[in-house]
């Protein structure tokens, strides 16, 4: 009984590491092949799937929202204005889509220069594709002139008309598809147009 | 192989994929790094410019349908169709687009081709400055009488900041 309880022990020790190192060569053998496989695999499937997927459908610009917005500051429309040679000129954006225009400059009355200061009002009105100015009011040094002056402003109107309608072709051009104006806001500072494209042509 | 060498080959190989998936959902969710806001400088003119406006443009200009999508802090999503051996699959370019100074800076943080997620330091240099370009275009756009001063990124689009210098 000795003896025979003797040799299992015996049998046992030598076995032992074998079955551990079997367990350990699976182990490593089952990861590697996991990660190798699991690899592969996924990089079918990702392939596959990619393949076979569609592309998100480009969703329209919800009715509420514009294309594209451009909003121009007071300040700025100071600074970029052409400045008479004989005088100042200085723009006033109004809330109501309205703007004031006061040019200080000067009359000859009798051979002398009276300075004088014009103060002409006006409406911005959105208009298709573009945004027309309209005179509304004129003023000069503080009285109300009759409206058969008013004709003073008329060259310069027909120039900011004409200069917007340019910029508008122009940005037009830049994203590649016609526009037209969908809003016209202003702020005691401000100036926002919203536009909306129409790829097929505006209607 | 034993039998105990088999089942833990099958114990390796479980263990294995688990780690692969843990591996790709940690390249998965790390987030790009937040782009820099401008120094704030009160702008002459402020464009905005829809995401929907910005995918048309983009697939007439790669003659493609190409679908651009917008999030905070200048992340952007560029989802197009890439010719790859004969496929074409739909490939998502990950990236980021801000200001660096008065430059317009943008960052390829990946691409997601199906479930796969690779960052972009695995990917070849010139994909990762091919996004330089989107920067490029959006700076030969600009009128050369303005600089861009800002630039943010909201879900509906992206808003550019200009200030005029003109005389």
């Amino acid at each position: 009984m000795a003896r025979s309880s003797d040799c299992g022990a015996h049998v046992v020790s030598e076995t032992q590491p074998k079955v551990t190192g079997y367990s350990w060569l699976g182990c490593l053998g089952g990861i590697l092949a996991g990660l190798l496989g699991g690899a592969v695999l996924l990089i079918v499937l990702s392939i596959v799937n990619a393949v076979t997927t569609d592309l998100p459908p480009a969703s329209p610009t919800p009715p509420d929202q514009a294309d594209l917005q451009i909003t121009v500051d007071e300040a700025f429309l100071n600074r970029y204005i052409e400045q008479p040679v004989d005088g100042a000129a200085s723009i006033d954006i109004l809330p109501g889509n309205q703007a004031r225009v006061v040019a200080d400059t000067g009359v000859e009355v009798f051979g002398a220069i009276v300075p004088i200061q014009v103060i002409g009002t006006f409406a911005l009105q959105p208009k298709g594709q573009t945004i027309e100015i309209v005179l509304i009011d004129t003023q000069i040094s503080g009285f109300d002139l009759p409206l058969d002056l008013s004709g003073i402003f008329s060259e310069d109107i027909a120039l900011v008309n004409q200069e917007l309608n340019a910029a508008i072709d122009e940005m037009a051009a830049t994203v590649g598809a016609p526009v037209a104006i969908t809003g016209l806001t202003t702020s005691d500072n401000a100036i926002r147009l919203e536009f909306r494209e129409f790829p097929g042509g505006v209607n | 192989m034993n039998r105990s060498g088999c089942l833990w080959a099958v114990v390796g190989a479980v263990v294995g994929f688990l780690i692969l998936l843990l591996a790709l959902r940690l390249i998965q969710t790390t987030t790009p790094p937040a782009v820099e806001p401008p120094a704030a400088v009160a702008p002459d003119v402020t464009v905005f410019l829809s995401e929907q406006s910005l995918s048309r443009m983009a697939s007439d200009r790669l003659g493609q349908p190409t679908v651009l999508d917008f999030d905070v802090n200048g992340q952007m999503r560029v989802t197009t169709r890439t010719p790859f051996r004969g496929l074409e699959p739909v490939v998502q370019t990950v990236m980021s687009i801000g200001m660096q100074g008065s430059e317009i800076v943008s960052q390829l943080h990946g691409v997601e081709i199906g479930f796969l997620t690779i960052p972009a330091t695995w990917l070849p240099e010139e994909m990762q400055s091919a996004t330089t370009l989107i920067g490029e275009t959006i700076k030969t756009q600009t009128p050369p009488d303005f600089t861009i001063t800002g630039l943010t990124t909201t879900p509906d689009g992206v808003t550019i900041q200009l200030k005029w210098v003109g005389e």
